[in-house]
């Protein structure tokens, strides 16, 4: 068969005064796209291997390399851009679906960029959090609806608490490496917040933080037992996921190495595929029983959440959730992030996570169930500011996926679901896991969501606000710059220059 | 009459480990050296370098001109202890002086062993031994003065063949008479031997195995010609005896202390007499294989068993293991190393081994019970420690015999645990 | 009697293969910390001959781990050294080339196997002085993945 030919995506620029021939570009490319020749003692690299992952780049010690966007330009056309172009020949070539990691990628409007937030001048004061205290530890699930009710039933709500209203979302052992998924739990630890482990299980070299743990039960039921839900910190039900709304996932039978089947309680070498639905689920009634199923099996002492995709009827959705007793409910937004998704789904499937938060705060309040369950918002949270943002639009959490990754190396190549992830994350292969070193992994996303604390206790200061609790729901804080009539009233905030 | 802390009659390497010794516990004592040589400072194994002209006196040093007073130690050259007297703690030297010391280090070392030749006498003037700067020296001006056109050495040991390398660097042609049937008899295995005879031999030396010096012809005081068992005679100007040393104990003779062949010491280098400690070649000291005491001429023992005994003498309880011969060779750049039991009897042992001849490469592993007692490399000495550390260890190579005798041979052969172990630290079941 | 004081808190340097993920930065560093310019470009591109690095890399399929001197405390090289080339100075064990003669009893005894002869020069190749103009390890500080760490090597008694 011929060789597809098809315009690299990037160039491998080389400084030829700077490059010492060392070789170290071309020991670690999982990609093979350097090689010293010989002949010419030069190091030769061949663009078409390059998936821009940038790992030769930021390891070159004389920063001889450069990987740049390749601008082989097709003529101008406001209809073929190079994408849908590119993969249009990808396709003409292998007949297939086709796949890609992390999250979609196309320029649909990002709300976070057009909200601003407030700060307070003169009618109130702002507060200096380096002087006065700042709470922002958060509780999450079912919160009681009112005092009297709590003295009556003379029990606490059962609650997850969390020094950071920020928490490590779902990504299984399997999609990415122990070495990752050692990185996050330890930090999650560390940080006196949770982790989740996705629909992979709980390896048992983790289960040392399990108490900072939130485990999945998902269409697979992969790693479940009762044993695994009651070490947990809280249970998780997966319904969907923001990058694949309605599909299911398959890790190849050659993925499922002896520790990955260990954690998910499967034969080694055997598919691990999860169905696209819970095949006992059809209705908000079986949601309903699967949730008691589940807090049965705990004795009701855990907390039981639904993560679901954000999709059109997300508010009916979400309010059907809460009414079938969960504690808490995820939305995942269509920037969330996957290991591998058909590029089609992905770009296509969902609607964005700040219009869901919005829209499902406020039918929740209308209909006075917001304090039945918390909600955890996800996919697209890139810093502290998104963070402050869904809180004020109506969450009382987010989950950061993407996002740790980066911190943990990732440079978002979207290479995850070929299982050659350079930066040793979405990768079993022996070779490319050492290089996440999970002490380096855990102190990076200590520091980072010690730096988001910070940030956001900033930004309440600046707003007045002394309490996380005071910051949610609060859209007053938030304008927005750019937008429409109708997209403000979804987002439930005023225009730039709207006062009280 | 003197009085000293610590007294050490002997200045050479176990000597000087043991003033390191007593000095990494006890940084005040005083300590005296005595040395019946005249030089303050230098190396045995370095007298064939000077022989061979690759370096000078000076260069023989193996410790830096400020180590005497570094280390705060008095040391007496040209000053022999002649008579120990234990019960007084008390040693005579030469002149007559009296020293009372509270512990004492025999580090007397070994001296060269001449065996009876008919026609030797002391007064004849080119036979030499190869055991002292002063050999060396003397030897070098004997040959410098006379040119002689050959050499003859008698034993193709470790000092005779070293003897023989200085001399042929300095383009004196040698013949080595040997008693056994090959040479290194004592450091190599047959194959071994083999491959280091053909290379001196091409380098200008000859050889005589199974034979020995039986007389010795002189002319003029000078000697003349030697005469071996199998009736061949050689014409020579120039005759080195280098047929082995034994251990000096001269000065424990008349004393209480146990001597066999050696002076014998515990695994913490006493004597059999309260405050004397012994070490360094004049002991028998414990063996690391066997439980008995051998006696191991080497420097790395001399070093070990100096440094423990220093510290001992401060009162330390540092206990000796034991180690077992281990030597590296290198004539005319071809290196090698062997440990422990290199030529066994094959019974009780394993044996494995590894020639190839286009680069002189050889290695050889001796193994019992799945530990390695023994060993020869030849050609390629890179990462020769750690055999070393396997046989000093006693880690069982079982999992991974076929590799050792690869070129490349490192940790990564070794078990991830045992590896972890060594390389990182971690402990480890053994 | 307690140990002289000169005998301080040492740190060696620690091969952690589990994390080694083979670039052989190390070895780079290493030859440019002892280049005349300490300058990686000038070295690589002008000097010649360049210094040997004093590090043994071992690999073997997807493991790999570098191994310099550890500076041991009762360092054989030191006591079965012939000439005084290998010394102890302030802790580290230092080589000094212009004294060693190639006698290679230092290579017999090391037991991490880290000196490597240079047989036709009868000198070392290269021997880890812990980058003591520097006092922080070249090897060390440009490991991207922290596979060579410093370890402190407390008194024991
Ligand atoms: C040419 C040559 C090459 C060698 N090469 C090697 C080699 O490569 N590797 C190896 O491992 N070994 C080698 N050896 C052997 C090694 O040198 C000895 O094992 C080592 O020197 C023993 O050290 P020692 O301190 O116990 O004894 P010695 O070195 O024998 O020193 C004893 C000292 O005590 C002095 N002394 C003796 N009696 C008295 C007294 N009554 N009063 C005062 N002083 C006294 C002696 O004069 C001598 O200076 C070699 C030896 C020779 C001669
Ligand atoms: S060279 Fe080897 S024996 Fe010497 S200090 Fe370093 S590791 Fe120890
Ligand atoms: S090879 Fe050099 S440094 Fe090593 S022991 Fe011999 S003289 Fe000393």
């Amino acid at each position: 068969m011929a060789i597809p030919k098809i315009v690299p995506d990037f160039r491998v620029i080389r400084d030829e005064n700077l490059c010492i021939n060392c070789q170290a570009c071309c020991r670690v490319c999982s990609n093979d796209t350097h090689s010293f020749d010989q002949n010419i003692a030069k190091i030769i690299s061949d663009h078409r291997k390059c998936v821009g992952c940038h790992f030769c780049e930021e390891i070159c010690s004389t920063g001889a390399l450069t990987i740049e966007k390749c601008y082989s330009q097709i003529r101008e056309n406001f209809n073929w851009n190079e994408v849908d172009f590119k993969n249009l020949m990808k396709q003409a070539h292998s007949g297939g679906i086709l796949l890609t990691g992390m999250g979609n990628d196309r320029p649909w409007i990002n709300y976070f960029d057009h909200i601003v937030l407030n700060a307070s001048q003169v009618t109130n004061p702002s507060i200096d959090p380096l002087r006065e205290p700042m709470e922002i530890k958060t509780f999450i699930g079912r919160k009681p609806d009112s005092i009297e009710q709590l003295k009556k039933e003379k029990k606490l709500p059962i609650l997850l608490e969390t020094e950071i209203p920020v928490l490590f979302s779902a990504m299984s052992y399997g999609s990415i490496s122990l070495n990752a998924c050692k990185s996050i739990a330890a930090a999650a630890w560390e940080a006196k917040t949770y982790w989740n482990t996705g629909e992979g299980g709980l390896p048992e070299s983790l289960k040392k933080f399990v108490s900072r743990t939130i485990v999945q039960v998902a269409s697979g039921r992969f790693g479940v037992d009762a044993r695994y839900l009651n070490e947990a910190s809280a249970i998780e039900i997966k319904i969907g996921q923001g990058a694949k709304p309605g599909i299911g996932g398959h890790l190849p039978g050659e993925k499922v190495t002896a520790d990955i089947s260990a954690a998910r309680k499967i034969p080694e070498g055997t598919d691990a595929i999860s169905p696209a639905p819970h095949h006992d689920i059809y209705s908000i009634e079986d949601l309903k029983q699967l949730i008691y199923a589940l807090k049965e099996t705990v004795d009701y002492k855990k907390p039981v959440g639904v993560k679901v995709a954000a999709v059109h009827n997300i508010a009916p959705i979400v309010s059907g959730i809460v009414r079938a007793g969960a504690d808490f409910v995820t939305i995942d937004g269509f920037r969330g992030g996957t290991g591998a998704a058909p590029v089609v789904i992905r770009n296509n499937v969902g609607i964005p996570i700040e219009i869901a938060i919005a829209t499902v705060d406020s039918r929740l309040r209308q209909e006075g169930i917001r304090n039945h369950a918390s909600i955890i918002a996800a996919g697209g949270i890139r810093s502290s500011a998104d963070v402050v943002k869904a809180i004020a639009l109506g969450a009382d959490a987010v989950y950061i996926g993407t996002a740790t990754l980066v911190a943990l190396g990732c440079h978002i190549c979207q290479k995850c679901y070929t299982g050659k992830c350079n930066w040793g994350i979405a990768t079993q292969d022996p070779y490319l896991t050492r290089r996440l070193n999970p002490e380096i992994g855990k102190r990076r996303l200590t520091n980072l969501l010690r730096a988001w604390a910070l940030e956001i206790k900033e930004m309440m200061g600046g707003m007045g606000i002394n309490a996380i609790e005071s910051l949610r729901g609060n859209r007053d804080q938030l304008r927005g710059i750019g937008l429409n009539d109708k997209e403000l009233a979804l987002l439930g905030i005023k225009h730039a220059g709207d006062a009280w | 009459m003197n009085r000293t802390d610590y007294l050490i009659i002997g200045n050479s390497v176990c000597g000087v480990n043991a003033i390191e010794g007593i000095r990494e516990y006890d940084p005040k004592g005083e300590i005296l050296v005595l040395s019946d040589e005249p030089f303050e400072n230098y190396s045995r194994p370095l007298i064939s370098y000077y022989l061979g002209g690759k370096i000078s006196q000076q260069q023989t040093r193996f410790r830096d001109e400020s180590f005497y007073s570094d280390m705060k130690a008095q040391l007496l050259v040209n000053n022999p202890a002649v008579f120990l007297d234990c019960r007084n703690h008390e040693i005579k030297v030469s002149k007559g002086r009296k020293i009372r010391y509270k512990k004492l280090l025999i580090a007397t070392g070994a001296k060269p062993w001449i065996p009876a030749i008919d026609g030797f006498a002391n007064h004849l003037e080119g036979i030499f031994t190869f055991y002292s700067m002063n050999d060396a020296i003397s030897l070098a001006q004997y040959i410098q003065s006379l040119n002689p056109h050959n050499c003859v050495i008698l034993g193709a040991g470790l000092i005779g063949l070293k003897a023989a390398e200085g001399l042929l660097m300095r383009k004196i042609p040698v013949t080595i008479v040997e008693m056994a049937d090959r040479i290194l008899p004592n450091t190599m295995d047959v194959k071994g031997s083999e491959i280091f005879q053909s290379y001196l031999v091409r380098h200008n030396s000859a050889f005589m195995k199974n034979d020995t010096i039986v007389k010795i012809e002189s002319k003029d005081k000078r000697i003349k010609r030697v005469i071996l068992k199998s009736g061949k005679k050689i014409e020579t100007e120039c005759l080195i005896v280098a047929v082995g040393v034994r251990p000096n104990t001269s000065i424990v003779a008349e004393s209480s202390i146990l001597v066999k062949r050696g002076i014998i010491v515990d695994n913490k280098l006493n004597t059999s007499v309260p405050d004397i400690f012994a070490a360094g070649d004049v002991t028998e000291s414990p063996d690391f294989f066997e439980n008995k005491h051998a006696l191991i001429p080497i420097w790395p023992v001399a070093a070990k068993t100096g440094k423990i005994a220093g510290a001992n003498m401060t009162g330390q309880e540092i206990s000796y293991t034991g180690l077992y011969p281990m030597n590296s060779i290198q004539i005319f750049g071809l290196p090698a190393i062997s440990f422990g039991i290199t030529n066994p009897q094959p019974q009780n042992f394993e044996i494995l081994e590894k020639y190839q001849p286009e680069n002189n490469f050889y290695r050889k592993c001796v193994l019992r019970d799945d530990r390695i007692v023994g060993c020869i490399l030849i050609g390629n000495i890179n990462r020769a420690g750690i055999y070393n550390l396997l046989i000093r260890e006693k880690i069982s190579v079982a999992a991974f015999k076929k590799d050792l005798l690869e070129e490349s041979f490192g940790f990564l052969m070794l078990p991830k645990e045992v590896r972890k172990h060594i390389v990182v630290g971690e402990s480890m079941e053994v | 009697m307690v140990k002289n004081s000169k005998r301080k808190t040492i740190n060696t340097i620690i091969a952690r293969e589990e994390f080694c993920i083979g670039c052989r930065l190390c070895e780079i560093a290493c030859i440019t910390a002892h280049s005349k310019t300490k300058n990686i470009i000038k070295a690589f591109k002008g000097e010649y001959p360049l210094p040997d690095s004093a590090i043994v890399f071992e690999e073997k399929g997807h493991i790999s781990f570098a191994l310099q001197c550890r500076h041991c405390d009762d360092a054989l090289c030191v006591e079965c050294c012939i000439t005084g080339a290998m010394t102890k100075k302030d802790g580290k064990v230092i080589y000094r080339k212009e004294l060693c003669v190639g006698c290679w009893m230092c290579v017999m005894v090391c037991s991490f196997g880290v000196i490597s002869p240079d047989i036709t020069a009868s000198k070392i190749k290269s021997k880890c002085d812990f980058c003591l103009e520097t006092g922080k390890p070249a090897c060390v500080e440009i490991c991207p993945n922290e596979a060579l760490v410093l370890k402190e090597d407390n008194e024991q008694d």
